[in-house]
């Protein structure tokens, strides 16, 4: 059983290795630059270069403190074209807008010509902030100014140039002539082979990757965008809800189900049998979110019935005060509807496997044994049958408990009940990626923990499993 | 379920009969065949079932078919006169007209039966033929058309997405049930070549395209596959042109040193992995960071729903493999790739069609949950799981929760019974019960 163990851990710790990788990498696609979110907008500048310069060195400093001005990863893999250390300029869209010229010609040296030009127009440009000649052609031409450099197709970049050629004061033209010569040579000076000969740089253990998974190891989630708390202190009064109503029902759903499932086993293909069947089965079909909205509209105040509150985990009133008895008839009165709807999806799964397991299990030579020897029938499915059909429904509990997780992003939205769910679901209105990426870790590091105690469990329970042949 | 004793149907019967004929004798799944069939048609005659112009009208004397004119815009004809162009139908003064079931297009707002409105309560309608037969949301939007062309976006999750998952799987486990760990050899020469050769055509065809790639999937669905298309030629022409010296190179001896594939192992291991992540919300996370698209949607349910199918497939194929006739076509000389493809496969294919029905239900209720929350899928579209949330902003609108998730429901569950149906007819262990 040790070898066993050690042969689950052995693939535990990899499959959580990808996980993370996984979820860093979904982290990287999410659109727009971190930087500025957490600047919230305070990274833009105003009119003065004074100005200007000022929140350039915000974005930089904020960007350092986060790690953001590091590689992402150990390695990358990249075009002969690409210089090492593209990663270094600073503002995500115009990084990436340069990668793009990067795959299109492949000459890096004409690139950061072109765009050390245009970052000389763009001083220039807000040293001539108190300029009267400008009128007010100056809004268009900084809005011009801003968009030029993000953009990401040759053509594009041209075209509005040629706009901004328009607008601009004397002053700024010979600027602006050096610009549009370096972005018209770049045709012409294009090494496109260089794109086509991949290259792996080596950047060692200093890379964003490294930073945040050592971070998450210590509990560190990074900082929300919305309201710049840890991230990690809001899961944690998150995590706490979430995990009280998925073990209570999946305690309830065993509770229940066991007996359920054992009672139609035993009276196979009686009535009994056939209706808890087909209840079941209804169950197991009725989608949760239809049945928490139905209950929230018919039976929660409203138009109709007033049974239950409509959502939330305690009244308004509610108080440390209180005494627990108080507090907790509280709680349970504003659970009980969730915990119900949460508990019966499973319910009606697992009954359904309980059943066939036991049925499987009384097929077998040794409850005919028994059977033959004359023991009671109770003692027979109890004592002999009973027992060897839980293993695989404990190995269920694997496959409940990643579905609950989910599950509870739209039960907890429903039901208004402040846990991982509901966070990720505001997360997910309001953009806020590494809520969202952290409560993807969580949710996968739990499921994969809940596989690894099931398979404990199954060793446990039927000391044959050891793995060993296959 | 519903137990049932077949008298063992007559021998001559092949295989695929016999679970035709088994199959038919459970009702209820028999029955969820037909309303299947029933879903589909509506799926593909919506627009002549809600819409909110006339199939055929005549309009001053002139005979017009104006759903078709419809499609012939959408295919970029200008087929309209301008004065028809955005008029209202239902206010025209038609000399006759034959017109869909419900007179309202899905997205169309018709604001004075704003917000939701009952069906039995009071609406400011025409004729009672514009009456709101389910009601309407919370944005005046009509909700049985909502439901009737909602169908086709749940049936087209549920198809394209098991679809994907289906040919993953399939091919997954079909590889790892016929080869194992032991039957798939390379010579050296191929692995050396053939290695570097498909990393070098990943670089090409995925990573340097990796840009045209994602503005192929914001573009739709047939622009994506061409792009995919696209890059996996690319992956195969260059993993070729790398791979031919590998015939010069097998002619020596270290070359030509054959090495057992793990197949098997791999493919096992793969599986094992994607079982344990909580595969729905890897769905919602990516589908919330990422630009709403449906196709996403279905390509991510795909993406992590193959490993049911493919352990089927695997299982099946393990049986079959040690069968007298694919020994037979072995004898014949056949390749080992004809053998698995034509002989083996087809073999090995009904119980993935038990997965195959379980998966559609799944995946609906997948992307309902997605729509429920408004991720996803872009907000302008109405699916079930929209209309449904719909009921949580509009209090007291109980059309709003009953109709769309009875929608789902009675879909979810004909799928599941399906499924059922299939496993009992297939799987012959349990028939002896």
């Amino acid at each position: 059983m040790t070898a066993y163990l050690i042969r689950r851990l052995l693939f535990f710790l990899p499959t959580l290795f990808l996980i993370t990788l996984l979820s860093f990498l979904i982290s990287q696609s999410a659109p727009g630059d971190p930087v500025e979110q957490m600047l919230a907008g305070k990274a833009a500048g105003g009119e003065q270069l004074a100005e200007k310069q000022a929140s350039q060195q915000a974005y930089l400093e904020k960007r350092r403190e986060l790690g953001l001005d590091l590689p992402i990863f150990y390695f990358a893999v990249a075009p002969l074209a690409e210089p090492e250390t593209l990663y270094r300029i600073p503002r995500v869209p115009i990084q990436d807008a340069l990668r793009r010229l990067v795959y299109k010609f492949g000459n890096w040296a004409a690139i950061q010509a072109y765009y050390e030009a245009f970052q000389r127009l763009d001083s220039a440009f807000f040293a001539t902030a108190n300029d009267p000649s400008w009128g007010d052609r100056r809004a268009d031409a900084r809005a011009l100014l801003v968009l030029i450099p993000q953009e990401k197709e040759y053509d594009e970049i041209l075209y509005k140039l040629r706009q901004l050629e328009g607008l601009l004061i004397p002053l700024l033209k010979p600027f602006y002539a050096e610009v549009l010569q370096k972005v018209e040579a770049l045709p012409a000076q294009a090494q496109r082979w260089k794109i086509y000969i991949p290259t792996i740089h080596w950047y060692g253990t200093e890379n964003q990757y490294h930073r945040w998974l050592m971070g998450l190891l210590q509990g560190d989630f990074g900082i929300s965008y919305q309201d710049k708390r840890p991230i990690s202190q809001k899961l944690l009064d998150a995590v706490r809800w979430s995990l009280i109503i998925n073990i209570i029902s999946v305690m309830l759903a065993y509770l229940i189900s066991i007996p359920l499932g054992v009672n139609a086993a035993v009276h196979r293909g009686s009535l009994r049998d056939r209706l808890t069947g087909m209840a079941l089965f209804m169950l197991d079909s009725l989608p949760s979110f239809w049945v928490g909205t139905m209950a929230i509209i018919f039976l929660c105040g409203g138009d109709y019935l007033n049974l239950f509150p409509p959502g939330g985990i305690q009244s308004t009133e509610h108080s440390s005060e209180w005494s627990l008895g108080q507090r907790l008839a509280d709680w349970t009165y504003h659970l009980i509807l969730p915990v119900l709807i949460y508990t019966y999806g499973s319910l009606a799964f697992l009954s359904r496997q309980m059943r066939t397991a036991l049925l499987e299990t009384l097929q077998q030579d040794y409850v005919r044994t028994a059977r033959a020897k004359g023991l009671p029938e109770t003692l027979v499915i109890w004592k002999h049958a009973f027992r060897n059909s839980l293993i695989p429904i404990i190995t269920l509990l694997a496959s409940i408990f990643p579905g609950m997780i989910s599950g509870s992003v739209i039960l907890e939205t429903i039901f208004s009940i402040p846990g991982m769910g509901f966070l990720s679901y505001g997360a997910m209105t309001a953009r806020d990626y590494p809520v969202i990426i952290a409560v993807f870790t969580i949710g996968a590091v739990l499921t994969l923990i809940g596989i690894l105690v099931a398979d404990i469990l199954y060793a446990v329970v039927d000391p044959r499993i050891t793995y060993t042949k296959r | 379920m519903e137990e049932v004793q077949t008298a063992q149907p007559s021998i001559s019967y092949s295989p695929g009969r016999r679970i035709w004929e088994t199959f038919k004798q459970n009702r209820f799944a028999y029955f969820s065949l037909w309303t299947v069939g029933v879903l589909a048609v509506i799926a593909l005659l919506a627009d002549f079932l809600a819409y909110n112009k006339p199939i055929i009208a005549s309009y001053q004397s002139k005979v017009m078919w104006p759903i078709f004119r419809d499609y012939g815009e959408a295919m970029g004809f200008k087929l309209w006169e301008p004065e028809l162009r955005k008029v209202d139908w239902r206010a025209l003064n038609l000399d006759w007209a034959l017109w869909p079931l419900v007179r309202y297009a899905p997205e169309e707002l018709d604001l004075r039966n704003a917000p939701a409105v009952s069906p039995f309560g009071e609406q400011i309608v025409r004729s009672s033929a514009e009456w709101h037969y389910l009601g309407t949301d919370n944005l005046g939007r009509d909700v049985l058309s909502g439901l009737i062309h909602g169908s086709r976006i749940s049936l087209t999750v549920g198809i394209v997405s098991v679809g994907i998952a289906a040919v993953i799987g399939i091919f997954l486990g079909a590889l790892a049930g016929y080869f194992g760990d032991h039957s798939l050899q390379v010579s050296r020469a191929t692995l050396w070549l053939g290695l570097p050769g498909i990393l070098l055509g990943l670089y090409y065809g995925f990573y340097l395209r990796r840009y045209a790639l994602a503005e192929a999937l914001g573009q739709g669905f047939f622009y994506f596959l061409g792009s995919l298309l696209l890059s996996l030629l690319i992956v195969g022409g260059t993993a070729m042109l790398v791979w031919l010296p590998s015939r010069l190179l097998k002619r020596t001896a270290w070359g030509a040193h054959r090495i057992h594939l793990w197949v098997d192992l791999t493919i096992s291991r793969i599986i094992e992995v994607i079982i344990s992540l909580p595969t729905t919300l890897l769905i919602f996370t990516v589908v919330a960071i990422a630009k709403p698209s449906l196709f996403l949607v279905m390509a991510m349910i795909g993406v992590t729903s193959w490993t049911g199918i493919a352990r089927f497939t695997r299982g099946e194929m393990l049986k079959v493999r040690s069968l007298d006739y694919i020994q037979a076509a072995r004898a014949l000389g056949y390749s080992d790739w004809r053998i698995m493809i034509l002989h083996a496969l087809p073999n090995s294919l009904a119980p993935v069609l038990v997965s195959i029905a379980f998966g559609v239900a799944s995946a609906i209720l997948v992307e309902s949950g997605l729509s429920f929350l408004g991720i996803g899928v872009p907000p302008t579209t109405v699916t079930w799981g929209s209309l449904l949330s719909a009921a949580r902003s509009a209090t007291g609108a109980w059309w709003l929760a009953v109709f769309p998730g009875l929608a789902i429901f009675i879909v979810v569950t004909t799928f599941n019974l399906l499924g059922e149906g299939l496993r009992d007819a297939i799987d012959p262990r349990l028939q002896a019960r």
